[in-house]
C-alpha cells in the first residue's frame, strides 16, 4: 500500500533523518534513517506504540529539535528552529496554555510576537475562539475550564497564529471518548474550512484510520516507518457511519497487525 | 470562603487583642520596675518622645530607611537579573549551584568589620552590607522560581517564536512571580536585621547608631524605645 506517486505538493518532509540522545555506551537511537514527506492538504496520521520516538519526529518536523543527521525541509527550506508557517498543538494542555493569562490573551500572544496590533491580535483571537465554539470563555483562565476546553483554546492558538501547517502531539490522548469525537471532528472542520494542512501524532489506531487521509505506521527500535497508507474513506467522516464501514474495520486490523509485530 | 465574614470593627477587635493586651501587661509588669535593664514603659515611651522631638528620630529613620531602600532596589535590581538569567540556563545554573550554595551559607554579619574597613564608615559599606544579605534569598529564589515553570510553557514558547523582549516580562517574570515573592519577603526581613546592625558598626547616624549609643551609655530606656 506504499505509495511513491504525490497527488499534492509536499509541504514538509524528513530525508535520512536520524535522531539519537546522549553519547558512548549510554547513547540512544531513537530515529533512525526515516523519510517522510507531508503532503499540503492532508491529515496525516503517524500512528505507533508508546515510546517509539514518535513525539521525537513531530518534534524534529516543528523544528523545535534538530535532527542528528539528515534534514528537515519544508517547501524545500530546511528547517532549523520554529517557523511561522507551523503551528504546535501540544499533548499537555495543562503544561503549554499560561495559567496566568485569559483565555483571550494566551491565543492573542503568539501574535503580539509577530508585531500584530492589538486590536487585530484581539479580533484574531476572538474569531479562532469562536470556530472552536469557546466564545462565552473568553476572560476565564485556562484552569477554570475542562479539558476537552483548554485543548480547545490550544487549537484556537494554532488557528490565530494562521499556519498553514499545524502539528498535533496525542493531541486527545488524556480526554474522555466523547470530547475525543467531538474535537475529531473539529480537527476534520479545520481542514475543510481553512485547508489547514494537519499532522497528528497518536498511539490511538482508531483515531487515526478515522482522521487520517493518510495513516503512517511508525515502529521499531530505533524507528522507522513501516508502513505508509491512504486511507480510502473519503473527505467526509462520521462518528458513528464511518467507524462502522468494512474499509475502517479492515484498515484499523491492518494496522493493528503492523503495530503488535 | 465558608468561614463568616465579620464587620470592620469586630475584625479590628479580634486582630488587635492580643497586642494590645501584651502591651497592657508590659505596662503593669513594668510600671514598678526599678531594675536598671527593664525600665517601665512609660520611661521608654518618654525616651522616644524625647528622640522624636529632638528631630533626631526623624533623621536617623531617613538616614537608615534611605539605606534600606537603596538596597534593596539594588538587590532586586541584580537578585532577578542574575537569578533569571541563571534560571533560563541549565548549563551554567549546573556549574554556578554549589558556589551560590557555599556563599549564601556564610553568615553576612562576618563581613560586617572587612567591609567597613575596606569601604570606609560612609553610607556605602551599609548600603552594601544590606545589599550583601537581601540579594541571596531574590537571587535564589528567582532561580528555583525560573526553573519551576512547567517545561510545556517554555516548549509552547519556542514553538510560536515568543520573543525575548516578551518572553522575560510575560513568561519567564511572572511564570516565576509566587516564587519571587517569597525571596522578596525574605529579603525585606533580612535586610531591616541588617540594617540595624551596619549601624552599629563605625557608624555616625540611623537606628542602630542610636540604639548602641544608647547602651553603650546606659541610657536603657532610649536603646529600648
Amino acid at each position: 500500500m506504499t505509495r511513491e506517486t504525490l497527488t499534492s505538493p509536499v509541504a514538509l518532509s524528513a530525508t535520512h533523518v536520524s535522531k539519537s540522545f546522549g553519547s558512548g555506551p549510554d547513547r540512544v537511537d531513537v530515529i533512525e534513517d526515516l523519510h517522510l514527506s507531508i503532503r499540503s492538504g492532508d491529515v496525516t496520521c503517524l500512528v505507533g506504540p508508546s515510546g517509539v520516538g514518535k513525539t521525537t519526529l513531530l518534534r524534529l518536523l516543528a523544528g523545535l529539535a534538530s535532527p542528528t543527521s539528515g534534514q528537515v525541509s519544508m517547501d524545500g527550506v530546511p528547517i532549523t528552529g520554529a517557523v511561522e508557517q507551523i503551528a504546535v498543538v501540544f499533548q499537555d494542555y495543562r503544561g503549554s496554555l499560561m495559567p496566568w493569562m485569559k483565555v483571550l490573551q494566551n491565543v492573542a500572544f503568539p501574535l503580539e510576537g509577530r508585531g500584530v496590533s492589538k486590536s487585530e491580535r484581539t479580533s484574531r483571537a476572538a474569531e479562532a475562539l469562536a470556530v472552536v465554539g469557546l466564545s462565552d470563555k473568553i476572560s476565564s483562565y485556562p484552569w477554570q475550564l475542562s479539558g476537552g476546553m483548554q485543548q480547545r483554546v490550544a487549537i484556537a492558538r494554532a488557528l490565530a497564529y494562521e499556519s498553514p501547517i499545524l502539528l498535533m502531539d496525542e493531541p486527545f490522548g488524556s480526554l474522555d471518548a466523547q470530547t475525543r469525537f467531538e474535537l475529531e471532528d473539529l480537527v476534520l472542520q479545520l481542514r475543510r474550512d481553512f485547508g489547514i494542512t494537519i499532522v497528528v501524532v497518536t498511539h490511538d489506531i482508531d483515531e487515526a484510520v478515522y482522521l487520517g487521509d493518510r495513516v503512517v505506521v511508525v515502529g521499531g527500535r530505533p524507528s522507522r516507518i513501516v508502513d505508509d497508507i491512504d486511507v480510502p474513506l473519503g473527505r467526509e467522516r462520521d462518528q458513528i457511519t464511518t467507524r462502522a464501514e468494512p474499509a475502517f474495520i479492515q484498515l484499523r486490523s491492518h494496522v493493528l497487525n503492523e503495530i503488535q509485530l | 470562603m465558608n468561614s463568616r465574614s465579620y464587620s470592620p470593627a469586630t475584625s479590628l477587635l479580634l486582630q488587635a487583642w492580643l497586642p494590645v493586651s501584651l502591651i497592657v501587661l508590659w505596662f503593669l509588669l513594668s510600671a514598678s520596675s526599678t531594675s536598671a535593664f527593664w525600665p517601665p514603659l512609660t520611661e521608654i515611651l518618654s525616651a522616644m518622645g524625647d528622640w522624636a522631638l529632638s528631630g533626631e528620630l526623624w533623621n536617623d529613620a531617613v538616614y537608615s530607611f534611605t539605606n534600606y531602600f537603596l538596597a534593596l532596589f539594588l538587590s532586586l535590581l541584580v537578585g532577578l537579573g542574575f537569578g533569571i538569567a541563571i534560571g533560563l540556563m541549565p548549563k551554567v545554573g549546573r556549574v554556578l549551584d554549589p558556589f551560590l550554595d557555599f556563599l549564601r551559607s556564610l553568615p553576612v554579619v562576618v563581613f560586617v568589620p572587612i567591609i567597613i574597613l575596606s569601604l570606609g564608615i560612609g553610607r556605602e559599606p551599609k548600603v552594601f552590607l544590606i545589599f550583601l544579605a537581601c540579594v541571596w534569598p531574590i537571587l535564589l529564589n528567582a532561580i528555583v522560581g525560573v526553573r519551576s515553570i512547567h517545561a510545556g510553557i517554555f516548549e509552547a514558547s519556542d514553538a510560536y517564536r515568543i520573543p525575548l523582549r516578551l518572553r522575560i516580562p510575560k513568561v519567564v517574570l511572572v511564570g516565576a512571580l509566587p516564587q519571587i515573592v517569597v525571596g522578596v519577603r525574605l529579603a525585606i526581613t533580612i535586610g531591616i536585621v541588617m540594617l540595624v546592625v551596619s549601624e552599629m558598626y563605625g557608624a555616625t547616624e540611623g537606628i542602630g547608631y542610636f540604639i548602641l549609643q544608647s547602651a553603650q551609655r546606659f541610657q536603657l530606656s532610649s536603646a529600648w524605645a
